[in-house]
C-alpha cells in the first residue's frame, strides 16, 4: 500500500483538474478521501492553482487584435537570402558588441606577447661580446685563475667596456677571455 | 472558477488542427507564407501571453518578433508532439527569461505599466477599474512565477497558461510523466507558501491600519 509520500505527484495532478493521465487515478483518488493529512494538502495546492487557472482563462480568451505579425514577418522574409543555407536569410546571430572588441584586444595582447618573448630569446646586436679589443692587462693578470678572472670581469663590467650575454659565472667569464686571446692571437 | 477543459475550449484556434498541421509541414518545407498564416491565426492569443510575460505593449511586441524568428529559425525541430501554440509559447517563455536574466544582470528594472500596457489590453476586461485589476493581478502572479525554478516555472506555465496536457508538456521536456508530475507538485507547494505569505502580509497590514 503507497504512502502519503508516494501520492504526492497525484496530488499536483488532483489540484489542477482531477484528471490523472495514468490508471493509478481510481487509487490515489481513494486515498486521497480518506487521508485528512492529504486532503488538506490538496486543498492547499487547489488553492495556488485556483490563481493560475484563472489567469490562464483571462489570458485564452480570443480577442479582435491588430494582425501586425503575418505582414512584419511577410516584409522580412521578403528580402531574405534564397541561397541561404539555413532558410532563413534575414537572421543574423547578434553578438554583442563588447564581445568582439573583448576578441580584438584578447588577439592583440596574444600577438604582443608572442612578439616579446621571440624578440627576449633573441640575442640583440649591442649584447655580442666586444672581442675586437685585446684583453686588458688586468684580465691577462687574472688569466691565471678561476677567482681572478671573475673579479677581473666584474670590474670590466663596471667599467662599461665589457660585456657578455648569457649567465655569467667565474667558469664562463674565464672562457669568454680564453676565446678572446686565441682570436686576439689569430688577428 | 473556469476549469482547464474549458479553457482549452476557448484556446482553440481559428483554424483547425488539421489546417495548423498543414501550415506547419508546408512551412517545415520552407513555405515563409505558411508560416506567416500560422502565426497570424495564433497571434492574438500569443499577444495575450506575451503581455502576461513582457509587463508592457513594446516588449511585448518585440517578444512575440523573437520568437516569431526563432520559431521559423527551428520549425524544423517542432515534431508535433505538442501543440503548435504551446511550442511557440514555449520558445517565448524561454526567450523571455533569458532576457529577463541578462535585465536583471545589468540591475536594471524592467516592470513598467505605463498607458501603454493600459491601452494595450483588450476590451474584454471590461471598465478601466476592471482593466487595472486584471493587470495588477497579472503582475502578483507573474512575480511569483519568476521566484520559481526554471523547469517548475516552466511545467506551471505550459500547463496553465499555454493549456497544454502534462503528456505534452512531458514529450516537450524530453522528461518521463511522473517527473513532470513531481514538478508541477513542488512548484505548486511554492505557490502555496507564497500565496500564504502574501495572505499574511495582507493580514499584517490591515492590522496595522
Amino acid at each position: 500500500m503507497k504512502t502519503c509520500a508516494a501520492w504526492r505527484e497525484e496530488l499536483a495532478v488532483f489540484a489542477t483538474d482531477g484528471v490523472s493521465p495514468n490508471s493509478d487515478n481510481a487509487d490515489a483518488r481513494a486515498h486521497f478521501e480518506r487521508c485528512a493529512e492529504c486532503q488538506k494538502a490538496l486543498g492547499e495546492l487547489r488553492k495556488a492553482a485556483a490563481i493560475h487557472i484563472e489567469m490562464g482563462a483571462k489570458l485564452a480568451v480570443s480577442y479582435d487584435s491588430p494582425r501586425r505579425l503575418e505582414s512584419w514577418f511577410a516584409e522580412k522574409t521578403r528580402h531574405r537570402d534564397p541561397k541561404s543555407s539555413s532558410g532563413v536569410g534575414f537572421w543574423t546571430p547578434r553578438w554583442p558588441p563588447y564581445l568582439g572588441a573583448t576578441a580584438a584586444l584578447l588577439t592583440m595582447l596574444l600577438v604582443v606577447t608572442a612578439v616579446v618573448l621571440r624578440t627576449s630569446r633573441e640575442l640583440p646586436q649591442d649584447r655580442v661580446p666586444l672581442i675586437e679589443q685585446p684583453p686588458s692587462s688586468a684580465v691577462q693578470a687574472a688569466m691565471q685563475g678561476g677567482q681572478a678572472t671573475w673579479q677581473a670581469y666584474r670590474q670590466e663590467l663596471q667599467h662599461g667596456s665589457e660585456r657578455m650575454a648569457g649567465p655569467i659565472s667565474a667558469g664562463g667569464a674565464h672562457s669568454h677571455y680564453r676565446m678572446k686571446d686565441a682570436y686576439s692571437e689569430l688577428n | 472558477m473556469q476549469t482547464l477543459d474549458e479553457v482549452r475550449t476557448d484556446c482553440e484556434t481559428v483554424i483547425s488542427e488539421e489546417e495548423v498541421t498543414v501550415l506547419v509541414l508546408r512551412a517545415q518545407a520552407g513555405d515563409a507564407e505558411a508560416f506567416g498564416r500560422l502565426f497570424g491565426a495564433i497571434e492574438a492569443r500569443l499577444h495575450r501571453q506575451a503581455l502576461f510575460l513582457a509587463g508592457n505593449e513594446q516588449q511585448a511586441l518585440d517578444l512575440m518578433q523573437e520568437t516569431m524568428l526563432e520559431a521559423w529559425k527551428f520549425l524544423a525541430r517542432y515534431d508535433r508532439r505538442a501543440r503548435f501554440f504551446t511550442w511557440v509559447c514555449s520558445i517565448m517563455m524561454h526567450r523571455h527569461y533569458d532576457w529577463l536574466r541578462r535585465i536583471r544582470v545589468r540591475g536594471a528594472t524592467y516592470f513598467s505599466f505605463g498607458e501603454n500596457e493600459l491601452r494595450a489590453v483588450p476590451a474584454q476586461a471590461g471598465s478601466p477599474s476592471e482593466t487595472a485589476d486584471l493587470l495588477d493581478q497579472a503582475r502578483l502572479v507573474r512575480e511569483c512565477l519568476d521566484q520559481l525554478p526554471a523547469k517548475q516555472r516552466s511545467v506551471v506555465y505550459l500547463r496553465f497558461y499555454a493549456g497544454e496536457s502534462l503528456q505534452g508538456i512531458a514529450a516537450m521536456a524530453g522528461c518521463s510523466l511522473g517527473t513532470v508530475k513531481s514538478r508541477l507538485f513542488h512548484a505548486l507547494e511554492r505557490l502555496a507558501k507564497m500565496q500564504k505569505l502574501r495572505e499574511f502580509q495582507i493580514q499584517l497590514g490591515r492590522g496595522e491600519e
